[in-house]
């Protein structure tokens, strides 16, 4: 029986279905010149837009993004019982050095806190993984005491929920995609999303110059300010102005809530403790007026304390501790970069205490036996 | 992997460079048939299995039906292309929304049921590739075409990488005649693949990526009631990322096959230029719109059994187009919404050319023809209502207030809304321009440094857009 695809019929519907294809439209013209212009100005224009703001003194800079939280994410995983692991949203990112932790500890950390983000889901997948035995520090703020977010906010890119799912999707492919992409954004200064030539016209219009911004983005997830780069007063009253309109949309949950909330984390410490890691949660430093109106939203009697007592898991207030207490919020929430190591140092000195191993020490040892509840 | 990825341009041009190579034709289809499973596997590696099932599947079942003597064992072959591919379809894409649906009709039925959520993953493109080798089966098994003899050249039609994932759709009748002779582009090709590949990329990464989406979803994704002026900022912003985003992605696909020697069909001609739905619906995803023509609308009896009919064959056939998008009664209300469109119009238009012929004439004059394609647009918006909102009540709302106005967020003369209404009316107008003609004509109406000119500031918009790699709206369905 003859299969053959190029009878005449079939060639004919073919022509006749294909007869207005882009092939029969090709523009024609000097296209190679074309090419070469194109090629040519392009890598013109970058290389100057390049030089001019690099001589000015900005850098290449990664993006903060779901991609490098679940690159980091996998290493939580793979150093198993030596993890030692932040969560928590930007304090820990702003407010500690991790090479401090690193040279006080012998462990490289592993950043997850997540900017403006509730810790609960990252620590219930940390829960979830069965190779992860490490120690969770989790900088946890009042309004993340509570119980999740309701599920149509999962959809959302920047939810926390949305990184963990993207860390579970991860294949090859990502990872070499974020290889290449981490890669030109460690080196290309034009792929920084303030300076792109948009944002450059915006600032123009406002009659301002784009200057280097006063968070780093580091490759560890780290992001230290420099404060001595921004008028400081505006941006403090921008944050406390922030945060009272976020207040007034929402009254104080019931204590009854915190409880609830309790409820839903306490079988995900206890997983993580049955397996030798453990949870720490630490209230991190704040200061002046953004304090003031945090304690009338959330009194620490009324919601930390009551927290601490039955979370079954050490949790310290920063107040609560001199050492902790004694560092100032430029913006009234996060530390100075000068000031992040020593933080470090003292928040690494106030745990050791409490933590159930020695891993804050250096080195692992064997976990001490201590009942939290 | 998606187009807009790193990964991707590095996969094309190795692809590209193995494809230039003086290898034999056979070993550069098994090149590009390697590549394509690999451009699929980049998703979810043990997907690929399923594609290997429609392809061995379809290509067994057409040359039993060429085999079979007799009309009922053509049949039965038939029957169980269409119990694979269909079933595939369906247990994958619809099988979490059918136990819903159940549940939720015996719960309105008063019974108490609650069943295990499904677990199931939705390989991506199910709905194109099946369509695909769907297409092929239908078309042997009517005697329009013959099976293909070769076996390569069928798996390559499935799985060539360019329409693999959102299309176009093609024909065993478009590809297949191209597999038979070594293909190779010429500069020409090349050069305008290119152009085409790097317009596709700008409108995905720079329009609906950068200025459209994130308009839509604050207005769609919002925690607050939208009001009026949010409702159309937001669903214009919606119908400019939709079409961005697929028409985008076709140009794309387009531009890759034609550097590689290879010619698609058209899926989109400047569709918001439409003068109503039909017109729109020759416009739209065209490889769909023309598959649903061939296989589901004529089978039903089309327009030959009556008005009556025809009006129910139309509503039926844009019922299950808007299935097809996703498993969701609001597709279905989208494709409804649509089939109404199409009755309707057809309705008017029968009562319209029964008139005198002075009415007919001003129905003709410029200015009746360009109101009747904003009509026609603002009647498409509608309908992406539907598409896009996040459940029915939310639907209902954006709608109300489009009509009644509300409460709003947004102003008109905020810079986020003129950005909106700007970039629809400039979408508006070169589609208008453009409506009769294409890219190319008006591509080579343009001189030298025109073209060079356009093309630097859309790489350099693509060199600066943020890299979220969003993926591209249809691969879901």
């Amino acid at each position: 029986m003859p299969l053959s695809t190029s009878n005449s019929d079939f060639q004919r519907r073919s022509e006749e279905r294909m007869h207005h294809t882009v092939n029969d439209r090709l523009p024609i013209g000097p296209w190679r010149r074309v090419w070469i212009v194109v090629v040519l100005l392009t890598l013109v224009f970058l290389a100057a837009w390049e030089s001019v703001w690099r001589s000015r003194g900005f850098k290449p800079e990664l993006t903060d993004d779901a991609d490098l939280w679940a690159w980091t994410r996998q290493r939580a995983t793979q150093n198993g019982t030596k993890a030692i692991v932040f969560i928590g949203s930007s304090r820990g990112q702003l407010d500690l050095n991790l090479q401090t932790v690193e040279q006080e500890t012998g462990i490289v950390p592993v950043q997850l806190a997540i900017n403006g983000a509730s810790p609960w889901p990252v620590l219930e997948d940390l829960a979830a993984d069965p190779q992860f035995r490490g120690t969770v520090i989790c900088d946890v703020e009042e309004r993340h005491l509570f119980p999740q977010a309701p599920d149509h906010e999962d959809d959302a890119v920047l939810t926390p929920r949305y990184y963990v799912r993207h860390f579970h999707g991860q294949n090859v492919f990502n990872c070499f995609e974020f290889g290449l992409k981490k890669t030109i954004e460690q080196s290309a200064v034009f792929r920084v999303p303030h300076l792109t030539p948009l944002s450059f016209m915006q600032k123009l219009a406002r009659k301002q110059r784009p200057r280097p911004f006063y968070l780093e983005m580091n490759a560890d997830r780290s992001r230290p300010a420099d404060y001595r780069i921004v008028d400081i007063e505006s941006h403090r009253k921008f944050r406390i102005l922030r945060m009272q309109t976020l207040f007034k949309k929402d009254a104080p949950p019931t204590v009854a809530k915190l409880r609830q909330g309790i409820g839903q984390m306490r079988p995900w410490i206890e997983a993580l403790q049955r397996r030798g890691g453990e949870v720490l949660f630490v209230r991190f430093p704040m200061s002046g007026q953004y304090r003031e109106v945090q304690e009338i939203q959330y009194p620490k009697r009324r919601y930390w304390d009551v927290f601490a007592r039955e979370i079954g898991a050490p949790a310290i207030y920063f107040s609560d501790v001199p050492v902790l207490k004694a560092f100032d919020c430029p913006d009234g929430s996060h530390l100075d970069k000068r000031d992040t190591a020593r933080f470090t140092k003292a928040l690494l000195s106030t745990l050791r205490p409490l933590a159930r191993s020695t891993m804050l020490n250096s080195g692992i040892l064997e976990p001490k036996e201590k009942n939290y509840d | 992997m998606i187009f807009n990825s790193l990964t991707f341009l590095l996969f094309f041009a190795i692809v590209l460079v193995l494809h230039n190579l003086p290898f034999s034709w056979t070993i550069k289809k098994i090149n590009l048939m390697v590549a394509s499973y690999i451009f699929y596997a980049a998703w979810n590696p043990p997907l690929v299995a399923l594609l290997w099932l429609a392809t061995i599947v379809d290509w067994h079942v057409a040359q039993a039906i060429v085999r079979a003597q007799d009309a009922a064992r053509k049949k039965f072959y038939l029957f169980i292309s269409l119990a694979v591919n269909l079933g595939l379809l369906g247990y994958f894409k619809y099988g979490g929304f059918l136990l819903e649906s159940f549940t939720a009709a015996l719960h309105a039925a008063g019974i108490e049921y609650h069943a295990a959520a499904p677990d199931i993953v939705l390989p991506i493109g199910i709905s194109f590739y099946t369509f695909v080798t769907l297409s092929y089966t239908i078309d042997v098994y009517r005697g329009e075409i013959k099976p293909s003899r070769s076996f390569l050249d069928f798996a390559l039609l499935v799985t060539f990488f360019p329409h693999l994932v959102a299309g176009p759709i093609l024909r065993a009748v478009d590809f297949l005649p191209q597999c038979e002779t070594p293909r190779r582009a010429n500069r020409q090709q090349i050069a305008w693949g290119l152009v085409l590949l790097i317009v596709g990329l700008f409108e995905k990464m720079v329009l609906a990526d950068g200025v459209f989406g994130p308009i839509a979803d604050q207005v769609y994704d919002g925690a607050q009631l939208a009001g009026g002026v949010d409702a159309w900022i937001g669903t214009f912003a919606f119908a400019g990322q939709i079409y961005c985003d697929f028409n985008g992605y076709s140009l794309a696909a387009i531009g890759v096959a034609l550097c590689l020697g290879f010619v698609f069909p058209d899926n989109f001609r400047f569709p918001y230029a439409a003068i109503w739905f039909s017109d729109f619906w020759r416009r739209w995803h065209i490889s769909l719109s023309s598959w649903l023509r061939d296989y589901l609308y004529i089978p039903l009896g089309g327009n030959r059994r009556g008005e009556g009919r025809t009006y129910a064959n139309l509503m039926l056939t844009m019922l299950i187009g808007g299935l097809w998008h996703g498993a969701s009664w609001m597709f279905v209300l989208w494709g409804g919404l649509h089939g109404f469109y199409l009755v309707v119009e057809r309705a008017l238009r029968a009562a319209f050319e029964s008139r005198k012929p002075k009415w007919q004439s001003v129905t003709q004059l410029p200015v009746a023809v360009m109101s009747a394609s904003v009509i026609t647009f603002l009647a498409v918006c509608v309908t992406w209502v539907f598409f896009r909102a996040r459940s029915l009540s939310d639907a209902f709302h954006l709608v109300k207030v489009m009509v009644s106005g509300g409460k709003s967020q947004m102003e008109w003369h905020s810079p986020d809304s003129l950005n909106i209404l700007g970039l629809t009316a400039a979408l508006l107008v070169t589609h208008w321009l453009l409506r009769n003609s294409s890219l190319e004509e008006a591509a080579s109406r343009f001189p030298f440094w025109g073209r060079a000119l356009i093309l630097v500031f859309m790489l350099l918009c693509i060199a600066f857009a943020p890299g979220d790699n969003r993926a591209f709206i249809y691969f879901q369905f």
